[in-house]
């Protein structure tokens, strides 16, 4: 059963090696406070709609399965959406877009589809987390080697529990490389990290 | 037949449920999200104000717009300054800034409170630096430097600065051309306060 968990982490992580969900991934990770906020809804939501798929896949008849899938994955969406603009509301604003975005992220309808759809709820809801917590720590290195070089600060802080501070890490001389921040800057990030994780894959084989 | 009902009625009942659990969430939340909005917009206008507003009242103009004003005294005869909403169309979004006005129409401070321009370039217009050179400009101050004005523009957000720009510009013009409406520190106000 713990498989189904660690599984997300690395070996099966939904960015390095599934690559899903690229387009929010590059999107929302310029900063690592961003890159947690959406690790952390995105987590809440593919949790959520895998254990409520799980409960519900014998009623649900396979023709209509997407329809109601989706529509499970955007009730969640829309109370992640409506608690962040209630309680963290500059996190909000920074997401914009993304946040309801997060509907159509194929990590989570893929999750759906592929496994809670064919597996018991306890199963389901430790993919979900595994998966989740892949996306989020992707999100939060690539968001922070982004921040770090783009901009030279880093602002931490852990959404709806602390506010973000900023740190100036780099100094004021540093001359941020923009590019970074940038979508070319995001490919260039993620790319590196895939990189990395198939060499480190090929030592272990 | 029957199966393409028995479709309809099952997707019909997870809508429904959703629909009331949305709503649920929704009555619960909006009261903390309006207030939010709410003290946003209140620190803002707090910030931009010109100094010695002790009160701030409302107003709206006959063109619809809601300036807030700020007193000197609690009587509401001597204002010191309005605030009130710009917005412009930027790179990636709708820059929308809140803009302190003397009452000789030159600007006191702004506050970028939204936008979602491009990250590391356009974002830097909520930066501090880029904010304070509005301070004391006039109508006729307002203008990027490539437009031959002496606002710093942003390096690589030419277009976010030149928005936050003109939309400040374009307050004071339509401000100025109803200045007779707005709250004014008056002689009758004085001898009225006085008694």
């Amino acid at each position: 059963m713990l498989k189904e968990f660690t599984k997300g982490l690395i070996r099966e992580n939904p960015i390095l090696v599934l690559a899903l969900g690229l387009c929010p991934t590059l999107a929302t990770s310029t900063t690592a406070y961003n890159g947690i906020g959406m690790g952390i809804a995105a987590s809440f939501v593919l949790v959520m709609s895998n254990i409520i798929v799980s409960a519900i896949k014998k009623t649900v008849p396979s023709k209509i399965r997407i329809p109601i899938f989706i529509t499970v994955i955007a009730t969640f969406v829309t109370i992640v959406k409506l608690v962040m603009a209630g309680y963290t509301p500059g996190l909000s604003k920074q997401l914009g877009i993304f946040i309801p975005l997060i509907v159509v992220n194929c990590i989570i309808l893929g999750r759906a589809e592929a496994f809670a759809s064919k597996h018991g709820i306890w199963a389901s809801a430790l993919d979900g987390l595994g998966m989740g917590l892949g996306f989020a720590i992707v999100l939060f290195v690539v968001g922070s080697v982004r921040e770090i070089l783009g901009s030279g600060t880093i602002t931490l802080g852990f959404p709806m529990l602390i506010n973000p501070v900023n740190f100036n890490i780099l100094g004021k001389g540093y001359n941020p490389a923009l590019l970074l921040i940038l979508p070319p800057g995001g490919f260039i990030t993620l790319g590196t990290f895939m990189w990395i994780k198939q060499l480190l894959m090929k030592e272990n084989a | 037949m029957k199966y393409v009902i028995k479709l309809g009625l099952t997707l019909m009942i997870y809508a429904a449920i959703a629909g009331l659990l949305l709503g649920f969430i929704y009555t619960k939340t909006k009261p903390k999200i309006d207030e939010q909005a709410r003290l946003e917009r209140e620190q803002a206008i707090k910030e931009v104000m010109p100094p010695g507003a002790a009160v701030i009242g409302e107003d709206t103009l006959s063109n619809g717009k809601i300036i807030s004003v700020g007193y000197a005294d609690e009587s509401k005869t001597k204002p010191v300054g309005y605030a009130a909403l710009t917005a412009g169309v930027g790179f990636s979004s709708t820059i929308k800034t809140m803009v302190g006005i003397t009452t000789d129409f030159k600007v006191n401070a702004i506050k970028v409170i939204s936008q979602s321009e491009t990250p590391g370039l356009g974002t830097h217009s909520q930066d501090d630096w880029f904010q304070k050179q509005f301070a004391n400009k006039t109508i006729d101050g307002l203008l990027v430097n490539k437009d031959g004005g002496t606002i710093k523009a942003i390096t690589g957000a030419t277009i976010s600065s030149r928005a936050v720009t003109n939309s400040i510009k374009k307050l004071l013009i339509e401000l100025k051309s109803i200045e007779n409406e707005l709250p004014h520190y008056t002689e009758q106000a004085v001898s009225d306060s006085s008694i």
